[in-house]
């Protein structure tokens, strides 16, 4: 397990470095805010959240270009902890985001004289939210043959980025105004722990869609 | 101890099965997997660490089951496969870096001299390597981690005639150890000649011979005689043949055919093509 979160951590560095100035970009637009207004746009959750559980999906799919899935087959890790650490890479990668967007929103808006309820809140849920697309996108991935990961991928975003708009679209319909919309703390905490859980089920449907799976 | 015991083993695809493969690689010896390309080799290899699963059979390597211990089983095994995948980014560093957090019995010494042996560039990444630089990686990674069995599936494949001798010898130094034994296959018979203490023969799926390379040897021999002489020798003592205009050429059991019968020493590969050809 060790190994393979190794393998991963390097292979960001070394190959997905490019992602971090858009990642950079989300968080210092959401410090303006909060600095500014106090408040961070939340259009900033799912677009952060939908580009950080991109990563897991975007190494699995390196690993079968390559050929290190069957590297790692011929490793001494089993196909339980294959997937595992595929979830744990995606909880680290939840944790980093939010925690890094809550401490620079958080600080911003204290600078600001601001409250800090909403940027934490905002950090908590793009933790969530990356947990939440990767629990229903992983196990579709572990599911579909190798060669049609990259389909599925493209899909699984544009039904997303679909929905979210769809759901943006019926919130103006009725009146609700997504970009002024405070969430609690205590709500998106509870969200988050909603989350893990979905992940871990997640996992464990994953585990077992894996372990029947020739390479 | 025996290194690998299959018994029974069975994988089906669609048009293709390996069928109820019996095999034993006694521990401290080289047991060689012969066949054509698609005669099952590389199944028979995927089926016994894993990456595929075995329809039935039960698999033992190092004396333990398969079934229920393979990942640990894996500390003691090196394997390479006819294809190196490495993340294409990644240099000498990186590979050491995974490695050595992934095996108990990581050298990261025996890696780097491994890499000056081979002549491979530490400052270089993966995706840069030839094939045989990238084969030359695996072989690197399989014997750094004092592995007890290596399996090799097409190891020696892409590597130059040279650098191919250099690897039989670093291969049959590691059998000098008692402990060490390797399951090789490979359709470049003179390799395996070379190296292994036991050779099978697998075709469309089926373990024609399995059997000590010294007992082939000394046990078939090419009688050369007429189609005529050819119709008097035993069926029994007939392995193969091959017939020309100029005559017969039989693999024989030396023991069945009578004194005096004009007979050449066979090697493993004409020993392989004329019973493949036999049984079609």
């Amino acid at each position: 397990m060790k190994g393979l979160l190794k393998k991963d951590w390097l292979h960001i560095r070394t190959s997905f470095i490019a992602m971090l100035p858009y990642f950079l970009f989300m968080i210092f637009m959401s410090a303006v805010s909060s600095y500014s207004r106090g408040k961070i746009a939340f259009i900033a959750v799912p677009g952060m959240a939908m580009f950080q559980s991109i990563l897991p999906v975007v190494l699995m799919m390196d690993d079968v270009r390559t050929g290190y899935i069957r590297t790692a087959m011929t490793l001494p890790v089993s196909r339980r902890e294959m997937v595992a650490e595929k979830y744990l890479l995606t909880l680290i990668n939840s944790a980093v985001s939010g925690a890094l967007f809550a401490a620079v929103t958080c600080a911003a808006a204290l600078l600001g004289n601001n409250s800090a309820a909403q940027p934490l809140a905002g950090g908590i849920l793009i933790a969530a939210s990356c947990a939440i697309s990767a629990a229903i996108i992983m196990p579709v991935v572990y599911i579909v043959s190798t060669e049609k990961i990259k389909l599925i991928f493209i899909l699984a975003y544009v039904i997303f980025g679909g929905l979210y708009g769809a759901a943006g679209g019926v919130a103006a319909a009725f009146g609700y105004d997504l970009e002024n919309m405070v969430i609690s703390v205590g709500t998106s905490a509870v969200i988050l722990a909603a989350a893990l859980l979905l992940a871990a089920v997640s996992c464990l449907i994953s585990q077992r869609i894996f372990k029947k799976r020739d390479i | 101890m025996n290194a690998i015991e299959i018994k029974g083993l069975v994988k089906e695809y669609k048009g293709f099965k390996l069928n109820s493969v019996d095999l034993t690689l006694p521990g401290g010896c080289v047991l060689g997997l012969i066949g054509e390309n698609g005669a099952g080799k590389s199944t028979l290899i995927k089926c016994l660490l894993g990456i595929i699963h075995k329809n039935s059979g039960s698999i033992r390597i190092l004396g333990r089951d398969a079934d229920t211990e393979l990942a640990d089983i894996k500390e003691d095994v090196g394997v390479v496969l006819d294809d190196v995948g490495i993340p294409d980014a990644f240099k000498f560093k990186h590979i050491n870096e995974v490695m050595k957090n992934t095996f108990r019995n990581w050298d990261e010494k025996s890696f780097e001299e491994y890499m000056d042996k081979f002549s491979l560039p530490k400052d270089k990444r993966f995706k840069e390597f030839s094939r045989g630089m990238k084969m030359k990686m695996g072989i690197a990674i399989a014997l750094s981690h004092k592995a007890k069995l290596l399996v090799l599936d097409e190891a020696t494949n892409g590597l130059d005639p040279v650098v191919r001798d250099e690897v039989t010898d670093i291969f049959y130094e590691f059998t000098r150890d008692e402990e060490h034994s390797i399951l090789i296959s490979s359709h470049i018979v003179s390799d395996l000649e070379k190296l292994c203490d036991y050779i099978s023969f697998i075709h469309k799926g089926n373990v024609l011979l399995n059997e000590e390379k010294d007992v082939l040897l000394e046990g078939y021999a090419i009688a050369h005689c007429t189609e005529a002489e050819m119709a008097e020798l035993d069926p029994e003592a007939v392995r193969g043949k091959k017939v020309s205009k100029y005559g017969a050429q039989v693999l024989v059991r030396r023991d069945a055919v009578p004194d005096g019968m004009n007979l050449s020493p066979v090697t493993i590969e004409e020993l392989f093509i004329f019973m493949i050809k036999d049984v079609g």
